[in-house]
């Protein structure tokens, strides 16, 4: 696993360290001079999926037909890629933060920003998420296909559900965000905490997600013929 | 020590467009098994199953004892398949740390650096710097690294001048001094596996025609010229296959000392290889 692990790290940094050092110093000037907070965000996202590149170089390479020789799981050789990217996507995140904080008289609160990341992660996650088994499944370029189509899936199916509710649990739902939205403004749960409560519930999120994902993503490359 | 260092017994694979067997073939520990055939004949394909790369539809495959499938078996195998290895981008060197994280205490760095050393590869440059003969080298490094039972080179000397060839032959032998190790190597150089491989194994169209001891497959087949009548005379074991020009025949014949002795004005020279399967890939053609 460390062997696999460090192999992955390399390519990385091979790769994408003057990519990293390009992107650092553009964003940061940006995001400080002209308050295009977006694009620290878009930082955890950019630097989230440097990881996820590294199986069209293993694609590439026929490097799964190689490693299949080694004495290695395919529960690992899958897992180093969730392991990096979270590593990976940590880092976005703390950068992400401190160029966050290079903004003179900052625009947003606390709250905001650990919102903003949350869901940024989020992204990062879901995105990534969908990748790996896909690009298993179907080769990293046929892949980029296979995501979009499947994020359109993700993006519609809620408002399908939506409109396919039941009219009386549509009520329900909209009664309780209604009840949601009358607790913050009645100052029983601040801005704040509402905030907080909804970036948790997003790294709820991005877990349930990367726990299927690798799951599925462990049973395709198990059943992969080379 | 098992007797066979691999053992595949009915082992068929299905593709859309090939069918690889039954196939049944054994590599004897401590001897280098040359395997031979036409591109497309199912090589790779019976290096794949043996390294636990693909798995048979049917038929069972033992490798050092075991299965393929088990991960202690494979760390007792070095491979260099010719086509899958590390991305370009990594340098010797992390190739080198990325092995000794996959094979913990197993890993010889020494050795590793000894051989990048020996085959004057600089461990700090990128494999795509590195011209086809080096990266074969590297890969050959890494192959050997950890002291594998099992060597499997799937045309590991292919496209390399015979300087270099000559190296990696010269490795080989001494890698099977001790008669612990073995090698299993498919090449369509024959010329090398005549000079190393104690058997030939011909696979032809997904099936294994012969798997014969190489001495014995030399002295053994002759290609005879002579005129019809005279191959007439033969027994039919004998003769392989015919081929008939306007000056008589030429044709492939078992037991050459038989044939002399009972040709004795016609010429039986040696066959080598190449001939051996030129001429049973052609009698499909017939």
């Amino acid at each position: 696993m460390r062997g696999l692990l460090y192999k992955d790290w390399s390519l990385v940094i091979n790769s994408y360290k003057y990519n990293f050092l390009l992107l650092l110093v553009f964003y940061a000037l940006l995001t400080a001079l002209l308050k295009m907070t977006f694009l620290a965000y878009a930082m955890v996202f950019v630097v989230g999926m440097y990881a996820a590149s590294t199986t069209s170089m293993d694609e590439n390479s026929h490097w799964d037909a190689y490693a299949r020789t080694l004495p290695v799981t395919p529960g690992q050789l899958v897992a180093v890629k969730y392991l990096l990217t979270l590593f990976f996507t940590a880092v976005g995140v703390i950068l992400s933060f401190v160029l966050l904080q290079l903004v003179p008289q900052g625009v947003s609160t606390l709250a905001e920003e650990v919102l903003g990341l949350s869901s940024a992660t989020l992204v990062t996650m879901l995105y990534f998420s969908l990748t790996i088994p896909l690009s298993y499944r179907f080769g990293a370029v046929r892949a980029r296909s296979w995501v979009t189509v499947a994020l359109l899936l993700v993006i519609a199916a809620p408002a399908a559900l939506l409109l396919a509710m039941p009219e009386q649990a549509r009520g329900w739902l909209e009664g309780a965000l209604g009840a949601l939205s009358a607790q913050v403004s009645a100052g029983s749960l601040t801005e704040a905490q509402f905030c907080f409560a909804a970036a948790a519930g997003m790294l709820v999120l991005c877990v349930v997600f990367l726990a299927i994902s690798w799951g599925v993503s462990v049973q395709i490359y198990r059943k992969k013929g080379f | 020590m098992a007797r066979e260092a691999v053992i595949l017994h009915g082992v068929q694979k299905q593709y859309r467009d090939f069918k690889l067997g039954p196939l049944d073939l054994a590599v004897p520990a401590g001897t280098i098994v040359g395997l031979v055939g036409e591109n497309g004949a199912g090589k790779t394909t019976t290096l794949r199953l043996l390294c636990g790369v693909s798995r048979p539809d049917a038929g069972q495959v033992t490798l050092l004892g075991g299965q393929p499938t088990d991960a202690a078996r494979r760390r007792r195998i070095g491979v260099v398949f010719e086509d899958a290895y590390f991305f370009a981008s990594l340098t010797a060197r992390q190739i080198g740390k990325s092995m000794a994280g996959i094979f913990g205490d197993q890993w010889d760095a020494a050795r590793f650096d000894g051989m990048l050393d020996r085959f004057g590869l600089d461990p700090k440059k990128k494999v795509q710097a590195y011209s086809r003969g080096m990266r074969m080298k590297l890969s050959l490094a890494t192959a050997l690294a950890h002291d594998p039972e099992l060597l499997v080179l799937d045309e590991a000397t292919a496209g390399l001048d015979p300087v270099v060839r000559g190296e990696m032959l010269d490795l080989f032998l001494e890698y099977i001094q001790d008669e612990r190790h073995s090698i299993l190597m498919s090449s369509h150089i024959t010329s090398d596996l005549e000079q190393v491989a104690d058997s030939i194994a011909y696979l032809h169209h997904g099936q294994l025609l012969f798997h014969e001891d190489k001495d014995t497959l030399l002295q053994e087949y002759g290609l005879l010229r002579c005129a019809r009548h005279d191959l007439e005379t033969l027994p039919p074991d004998c003769v392989v296959f015919m081929r008939e020009g306007a000056f008589g025949c030429e044709a492939l014949v078992k037991q050459r000392a038989t044939v002399r002795r009972l040709l004795p004005g016609a010429v039986c020279d040696p066959a080598g290889i190449d001939d051996i399967m030129r001429y049973y890939s052609g009698r499909d053609t017939q």
